[in-house]
Parts: C-alpha cells; structure tokens; sequence
C-alpha cells in the first residue's frame, strides 16, 4: 500500500475528472451489448486543508536542547531513554531532556511545548507502537 | 508544535504506520512533516533490542536512524516544506458510464465496496429511495471519523442513500438506515483492534420491517437485518473515502463480524416484567421506533445458565475474562430462557444487574496497570491526575479496581438453549426513526 501517496490519489482524481464524467443516460456499446451505468459517487465530504508553515531548523545543534517526548504509548519510553543514551555517547554537545507528555496519548500539552519553546529547544516525538 | 509553537520536530514510528502518518499529516495540513521510522514493533520489545533500533537503519530510507533525524532537525526547510495555502480535494458528483462489471472492479479497487457484489448506485434507483424521507437530499446528516483522531467527513441523506443502494436495501429499508446513519456511530472504525458494531431496533419498526429477535438474530438470517447492517457498513467506510488497509482501516487481524455488523430486535415479549426494553431504558416512549447503537464491538463469549451455587464467581469471571481491563464497556445479550435465574439472583430490573455488574467485575491493582493497553491509554491520564485513573494508580497491590463504566443488557435469542452472551461493545446512542422519515 505504501507506494500509493497523496501525490498518486491526486494524479487518480484528476484522471477521473479527465477521462470518466459523460451522459448520465444509460447506454448500450454496439460491441458487447452490456448495459453501461452512471452511478453516484458513495463518499462523503472531506474538509478542507489549509497547509500550515513548519518550524525553521537551526543551522547547528551543537549547545541546542532536545526534548524526547513520550506519549505513554506500546515503550516509546524505553525507545526515547535508549535514543538518549545514543545521543549522550555520540554528540554530547547537543543536550537532551527527557519527558512524559500529559494526559491521553493524542491530548494537546500546551505547558510542555511553551517550555520547550521558551529554551529554544528542539523535538523527537516517539510514538511506539 | 511545528506551526503554533515553531518548534523543529520529527516524528518517530513503527515503518508498518508509514501511509496512515502520511495521510494524518497532509490532514492537518502538513504533508511534508519530517518523519523517522523504526521497524515494526516497538511494543514488547526489550531495552537492548530497541537500543539496535536505535543504532540501526530507518527501514524505510535505509538511512542511519538518529543521523537522519538529526538532519530533519537541522536541515533547512526546502521550498515544498514552506509552502502555505488550501489543498484542494476534488470529488466527482458521478461515476461512469461503465459496465456493471467494471464499476465493480472500480469500487473493489477503491475499498467502496465490502469487496462483495453491489447494487450500482444509479440517480433511478438513489431517487426511490430519497422519496422515503421528507428530508432534502443535501441535508448534511452528520460526520464520521476514521478514529477520534482523525479528521472528520461530512455526509448527506443522499450519501446515505447511495450506499443503502449499494447494499440492496429497499426503499422501505431507508428510513431505519437514515436514521442509524445519523447516529454517526461508525460500524468500521480503524482502531488497530479491529473493532465492529452492533445496532438494536425497538417499537412498531420491528413489525414493519420484520427484524429478528429470535433465533440467528445476530446472523444473516433476516433481509431486514442484513441489508440494513450492510448498509451501515459500507456507509461508514464511505463517508471517510472508503475503507482502505494501512490509510483508513487499520485493524490488525480485521474482524469477521465488521462486513455486516449485527442488526437485530430486542425480544420484548421475552422481556421479564420490571425489565424494561433498552429505547425505554433511554427515555423514549415504548411505542415509538427507535435504533439503539453499539461500538467498539471486538468479541463476543457465550455460556450456558447461571446456577445457584455460584453465579457470583461465575458471573465475575465470565464478563471479566472478555478482553483486557482498559475496555470498560460490556453488552450482556441475555436470552429469554435465562432470565429466571436472573430474577431469582434479585435482579428484578436491568438497572440492578448493571450495577452489581460494575461494582463487582474487578482486576486487581497490579494486574491493570500492568495491562499494555491500559497503559496506553491510562496510564498518561493518570499521571495527569485525571480520576479515577490517579487514585486507582495509588491503590495497594491487590485492591480490586471496578474498571467497567458502560454495560447495558439486551434480551435477544430464540431459547433453543439456556445460552446467553456477553459482548464488548459498548452504547452510543439512540436515534428516533420518526425524525427521519
């Protein structure tokens, strides 16, 4: 499944607007006799999509703070503590804080990203699984 | 983080996930997040293991893992990852002209179908069943979700409509589907725990559409119930944009009940007197048509009638053993032939055995916060201090935790046998048929 992006859906829609939309009356193709239908389409409405900017990188890491956050989620912890030991043996230069988000796995945690946000600092949200 | 806080960030997840991130990121409007993967799973896995994830290769680009997120960390923002503005998501109003064959093929292919033969869903055969109803066909009647977290698709009575097509439905069937469908409980949620639905009629739509309350309710014995489940099926995956493995249904073993979730009819006329029929229970006349509904459906367990010596125990063990501690919601589906026992145990309203059953299906403290699901889904709530989940986390080792919060009791069955069952699903809701018709 994961060859098909949002790109290929895309590219699908447009060649169905394309190719497909014709007479709703039904017709009969002189070379297999099969009735043809036009049908209604079964899916629902999606909403929109606004695209929101992403954060600019700093160009250095070295003295920046990265905060690995933990969702409580199937051992992201253990996977996060053992990212920080990476980081402490393999750029000790760039510092590292470990930390447990609040509430149910997908809550807003607005408190620990105004502290992140207040040390300039950086993140790696793992989500295990 | 990214955009309210502009904090850099990189998601880290299991490479199964990839197509479901994906899509959650280009949903909330950033498709060009900067994701890391490990290989599949995290859960389970030991410290020393998980460190060779770490020192290892995101199996997806074949990068070293924490070098590549360190580049997502600091690399700067290319001219794709900054751009800004609306996405457009194009939808066709209609389909073809094709052969029935080949529309078939396409719904297939698409997961809009329930990869078994449909009705084509023809402006003919949409317009008889839209004259069942007095309400407009662009009526938006409600919106779905994939999971709670997901984003949220809006359908119309004529969405519904064309899936009761689909699902060979009669027009006489429309007002029962309208009215499940509005609802907006959906029957095909995408939890990874494969999870599926079950709907309850009550009042004169019973008569009227012959639904069954009696033997092989719950099964594809009765063309009302199954047209009417499939319907509802087949609109849940829908009204997303179809149901569609690793992007929009994500059940780990998929579930054989979620093709056609069980419609059926409460056995009133099994009912014991003081028991009252469950659109009563909610506060709907007994005269008046109603669908009850019930989700989060992953198994279902059945045995024969309680004795007297020790239906305590029994009962304990029987509706605790169903599924782990983190789900708090049980369905007890209780025949007409094991009610007797029922009412000799002091059960004279379904309310009282409700209660004894939430007061004394327990798990000891250990053993829930033990559970990797609760865990997941708890355990943060209750570091928070949201209650009851931080009192249950100070508890002694082996105080009992009453952990059910959602049980409802339904008589259904034809009493061939003393057999009953008890499901985990748990009530949404109740919808008025009158409003829909």
């Amino acid at each position: 499944m994961r060859a098909y992006g949002t790109t290929a859906r895309l590219l699908l829609a447009l060649f169905i607007t394309l190719c497909c939309q014709a007479p709703q009356a039904q017709e009969t193709p002189a070379n297999t006799g099969e009735p043809l239908f036009t049908v209604l389409n079964p899916t629902g409405f999606p909403p929109p999509i606004e695209r929101k900017s992403m954060a600019p990188r700093p160009a250095d890491l070295s003295g920046k703070t990265i905060y690995l956050v933990d969702v409580t989620f199937n051992n992201g912890d253990v996977l996060l503590l053992e990212m920080q030991k990476w980081l402490a043996a393999n750029r000790p230069e760039i510092r590292t804080e470990f930390r447990v988000k609040k509430g149910f796995y997908a809550a807003d945690d607005p408190e620990l990203w105004r502290e992140i946000q207040a040390t300039g600092g950086l993140m790696i949200m793992a989500i295990g699984h | 983080m990214e955009s309210n806080y502009g904090i850099p960030a990189v998601g880290v997840i299991v490479d199964v996930l990839e197509d479901l991130v994906h899509d959650k990121a280009m949903e909330d409007g950033m498709p060009a997040l900067r994701l890391a993967f490990t290989p599949t799973p995290v859960g389970g896995k030991t410290p020393e293991e998980l460190a060779e994830y770490v020192a290892g290769k995101d199996p997806l680009t074949g990068q070293d893992l924490m070098p590549e997120i360190l580049d997502h960390l600091s690399r700067p923002l290319n001219e794709e990852e900054s751009r800004t503005g609306s996405i457009a998501r194009p939808r066709l109003e209609l389909i073809g002209p094709a052969t029935a064959a080949a529309l078939q093929q396409q719904f297939d292919e698409k997961f809009w179908s329930d990869q078994l033969p449909i009705i084509p869903p023809t402006e003919e055969r949409v317009a008889a069943m839209l004259r069942q109803t007095s309400h407009k066909p662009d009526e938006v009647v409600g919106a779905m979700r994939v999971t709670g977290e997901r984003e949220a698709w809006s359908y119309s009575v004529e969405t519904v409509a064309v899936n009761a097509v689909m699902a060979g439905a009669a027009p006489e069937h429309f007002p029962a589907i309208l009215a499940l469908a509005a609802s907006r409980t959906n029957a095909k949620s995408s939890s990874t725990s494969s999870m599926t639905a079950m709907a309850v009629f009550n009042g004169p739509i019973v008569e009227e559409l012959q639904l069954n309350s009696g033997t092989g309710a719950l099964g594809l014995y009765n063309k009302a119930g199954a047209v009417i489940g499939r319907a509802w099926s087949l609109l849940s995956s829908n009204v997303t944009g179809g149901s569609v493995p690793g992007h929009t249904y994500m059940g780990v073993q998929g579930n054989p009940m979620s093709a056609v979730p069980a419609v059926f009819a409460e056995n009133v006329a099994g009912l014991p007197e003081g028991w009252n029929p469950i659109h009563v229970q909610k506060g709907f006349a007994a005269d008046e048509s109603v669908v009850s509904t019930f989700s989060g459906c992953q198994s279902q367990n059945t045995m024969m009638v309680l004795q007297d010596e020790d239906w305590q125990w029994v009962l304990q063990r029987f509706i605790g053993a169903l599924g782990p501690p983190n789900r708090s919601e049980k369905l007890l589906l209780v025949d007409p032939a094991v009610t007797a026992p029922f009412l000799r145990f002091g059960f004279d309203t379904k309310e009282k055995l409700i209660d004894w059953v939430k007061q004394n299906v327990t798990v000891p403290k250990r053993h829930y916060w033990l559970d990797q699901e609760v865990i997941n889904y708890k355990m943060g709530p209750a570091l928070s201090g949201v209650e009851p989940f931080a009192g249950w986390l100070k508890l002694p080792d082996d105080a009992p935790i009453p952990y059910l919060n959602n049980v409802e009791v339904v008589v259904v069955g034809g009493s061939g046998n003393v057999r009953w069952s008890v499901n985990e699903c748990g009530y949404r809701n109740s919808v008025r048929l009158a409003d829909w018709r």
